[in-house]
């Protein structure tokens, strides 16, 4: 296994006390945010910002990392393509043939990497800290139809259990000498087929019992469900929420209505 | 198998029936996501040089879409393969693949429908697909994550081999399903 199956971690800090609603308009303001920054001093200021978060939200260090391992041989990689595809501007730093690398462009790059930055690690400000099942009933409380935040909650709760499926399924197929992790792209996906088939058939009976499960507890038997815990906002919300709002408005009204160039 | 559950359930049901979807379409929807998650999450492969990474999730997709109509390829597409995305740690790609494998889900669905899964439309639903995605992704990472022309260009040959390889396994995976337990794949 490569990822987590549940990336929720318990704990009390303010983060996760925090209505999950609030939690999601933030990661989309957020990210809007750093849309909007275009330089390079304020986006490391939110990315800054977004790392204090985390931290508040007490991810270990082996946690942080994973949110960054993805993404930063993805910055790196902008950084190093940007200049060579972007020959405008001067001064020109080097020339190796047709490829000329230039301040600006190297500049752009830096600031086009540390926006991905903000932009990958800003998600996991909320899975770190919110349970799916406050994930789900939050979406369903901002508008989503219930049938399909039912369906989100099954698929993320049946993800560990087909990945444990797989990974016996595969244990089986080694047994009897097949070899999964040798040779070329071409000859593991055709070995793949070996433990998708047996795989999905096994998931489409799942299905159907889940499907007598669902029945058999009235499913859609009223088209108003109602809840057992309905979340409410609370005052620290609402707080939060305005610092949030504050937080992308006040460096849009600098940057569009006074002209600083953020 | 749409929806047949509030009609005869007294005065609180609404007359409309499209409110719902059916116990065993919101058990499939669920079930294919998470499978669609589990296969891209088990199949994960990284690449060196562009660390975009290799995955069989397409031939999940392009499965669903096949043998469970246009609707089941986009939600369990986008839903599985974004989720997928943000377990590997690769969150910042979940919006874009939301819509992107959810398009390709949607359009393969749509097109070997309407050809009455006919060889030449599943082929072409798969091709049309496949093509959406490669093409969303690419402009997503160039325009919209404004990661320069040449990252966004060195993913295109990756993407080209996960739709071609997902597609041929995913057509497969619908014919063999479909041919040995014809009481699972329904509608």
């Amino acid at each position: 296994m490569t990822g987590f199956v549940d990336l929720y971690s318990e704990g009390d800090t303010f983060l996760h006390r925090i209505d999950a609603r609030v939690k999601i308009i933030a990661v989309l303001l957020l990210s809007v945010l750093a849309f909007l920054l275009s330089s390079v001093y304020p986006l490391t200021l939110l990315l800054t910002f977004i790392f204090i978060l985390l931290f508040l939200a007490r991810a270990t260090l082996s946690r942080t990392w994973f949110a960054l391992r993805f993404v930063i041989r993805f910055m790196v990689l902008i950084v190093v393509l940007w200049p060579i595809f972007d020959p405008s501007g001067t001064p020109v730093w080097a020339t190796f043939g047709p490829v000329k690398i230039t301040e600006p462009a190297v500049w752009r790059g830096i600031t086009s990497a540390v926006r991905v930055g903000c932009l990958a690690c800003v998600w996991y400000i909320l899975m770190f800290t919110t349970s799916q099942r406050d994930l789900v009933r939050a979406l369903v409380k901002m508008g989503l139809r219930f049938d399909f935040g039912l369906a989100l909650a099954i698929s993320l709760r049946f993800l560990p259990t087909f990945s444990a499926t797989i990974d016996s399924i595969k244990d089986a197929e080694r047994a009897r000498g097949m070899e999964l992790d040798k040779g070329g792209l071409l000859k593991r996906s055709k070995n793949y087929v070996a433990v998708l088939v047996p795989t999905i058939v096994s998931a489409l009976r799942s299905a159907d019992t889940l499907s007598l499960a669902l029945h058999s507890r009235a499913y859609g038997a009223r088209a108003d469900r109602t809840y057992l815990r309905e979340p409410k906002m609370r005052p620290k919300d609402a707080v939060a929420l305005s610092i949030v709002i504050a937080i992308l408005v006040v460096p849009v009204f600098f940057k569009y209505a006074l002209g600083v160039p953020l | 198998m749409e929806s047949q559950a509030p009609s005869e359930l007294g005065p609180e049901a609404t007359p409309e029936p499209a409110k719902f979807v059916s116990p065993q379409t919101v058990a499939l929807y669920g079930i294919l996501a998470a499978l669609t998650a589990a296969i891209t999450i088990a199949s994960y492969l990284p690449f060196s040089p562009t660390k975009g990474y290799f995955n069989l999730g397409d031939s999940m997709v392009f499965f669903s879409a096949l043998a469970f109509g246009c609707r089941a390829g986009a939600i369990c597409g986008g839903v599985g393969s974004a989720a997928a995305d943000v377990l590997l740690g690769a969150g910042v790609y979940a919006p874009v693949t939301l819509v992107a494998k959810g398009g390709e889900g949607f359009v393969a669905g749509l097109i070997s429908r309407s050809g009455r899964g006919k060889n030449w439309a599943v082929v072409l639903g798969i091709a049309a697909g496949g093509a959406l995605m490669i093409t969303t992704y690419f402009m997503a990472e160039w325009l919209f994550l404004d990661v320069g022309f040449g990252k966004a260009l060195a993913e295109v040959p990756i993407n080209v081999a996960q739709v071609v390889l997902g597609g041929t396994i995913g057509a497969g995976l619908t014919y063999m399903i479909r041919r040995s337990y014809p009481t699972l794949v329904r509608g």
